[in-house]
């Protein structure tokens, strides 16, 4: 079959069509109709917009209430992390001088605590003394001592 | 006057402007949507609906290039689409020959042509919808590869493929239909 005969015989559906009775009443029944724009399509914009600008308002307050907003953002900032890294050093660095002040110092109280003469429980000889004292006491007390004797004999 | 103009005016409210268009251009989208629903009743409600919503939205069309059919064809395409999407339970095809019937005035050209369109329809109804689409804007309602391009989004170079191939189809199945057809006649002969 040819590509003529094809066609001719495709141009036969052109005698499928609408009842004209179809025709006539959808017609007058869509131009009776008010083309009315509708008002909502026209406003969609702005309510999108409003609500986008509201989410927004709300997004950067709950960030600004939080105070966790600008930590947050610098972290991402190559710049900001520099300024951190260097204010870290810095601070280690201060913490160690005080460390070494006071070290310093802990050292000089103790050698003054060492030479000063009123700290006698580290020198030899008045320990040596206390020593001789106690001996002394332990020599006894006779009343107790023949207690003693009377309750165990 | 020109279609742009007549669409302009339309486009104001015009409904006597309104009403051209539907007179240009209810036969070919009936024609379209009938392919696809196959039912009467149902293609008519469905252009009643795009015609309906062609005008509700008119104000909103704007021209780029591309004609007014193709975008009453988007309309149509998308009612369609919705038609399916609500209800799926439409296969009532009995009415096309009574239909082809009721436009003839001769009893036996009428008889004639509604038997020669049936065959044609019953294989067009074999093809694709693309294809089906495509034979029809192109040899029934005359389009030009172009409005058929942006009707059904596709490039023209995929139109003319779609379009060739379809018309391979269509040979095959008509000679098939006849070759059945003659096996018929002779068996019943």
């Amino acid at each position: 079959m040819e590509k003529k005969e094809i066609i001719q015989q495709l141009e036969k559906l052109k005698s499928i069509e609408p009842h004209w009775e179809f025709q006539d009443s959808s017609k007058r029944s869509i131009l009776a109709s008010s083309q009315s724009f509708s008002l909502l399509s026209l406003w969609r914009p702005l309510y999108m917009g409003s609500f986008a600008a509201l989410a927004l308002v709300i997004g950067l307050s709950i960030i600004l209430i939080s105070g966790g907003g600008s930590s947050a953002y610098a972290s991402l900032d190559m710049g900001d992390i520099k300024d951190e890294l260097e204010e870290l050093t810095i601070s280690i660095e201060l913490e160690e001088i005080a460390y070494s002040e006071s070290l310093n110092e802990a050292v000089a109280v103790a050698l003054q605590e060492i030479s000063n003469d009123s700290l006698r429980h580290l020198n030899t000889e008045l320990l040596l003394t206390e020593q001789e004292k106690f001996l002394f006491e332990e020599e006894g007390n006779p009343e107790i001592d023949e207690l003693l004797n009377t309750v165990l004999f | 006057m020109k279609e742009s103009e007549i669409i302009k005016s339309a486009k104001r409210g015009d409904s006597e402007a309104f009403g051209r268009l539907y007179d240009q251009y209810v036969s070919q989208i009936y024609r379209f949507i009938y392919f696809r629903v196959s039912s009467k009743t149902d293609a008519e409600d469905l252009t009643h609906q795009v015609f309906l919503k062609a005008w509700k939205s008119l104000k909103r069309y704007k021209e780029k290039g591309h004609p007014f059919s193709s975008w009453l064809y988007r309309i149509a395409q998308n009612t369609v689409v919705d038609f399916y999407r609500t209800s799926r339970s439409h296969q009532d095809i009995e009415t096309l020959p009574e239909q082809v019937l009721s436009e003839n005035p001769n009893i036996e050209d009428r008889v004639d042509q509604s038997i020669e369109v049936e065959r044609i329809h019953s294989v067009i109804r074999q093809l694709d919808e693309t294809s089906q689409s495509v034979l029809l804007m192109k040899f029934v309602d005359h389009l030009s590869n172009k409005e058929i391009s942006v009707t059904l989004e596709k490039s023209e170079g995929a139109i003319r493929v779609i379009q060739h191939r379809a018309l391979k189809q269509v040979r095959d199945l008509l000679e098939n239909h006849g070759e059945e057809g003659n096996h018929t006649t002779t068996r019943e002969a």
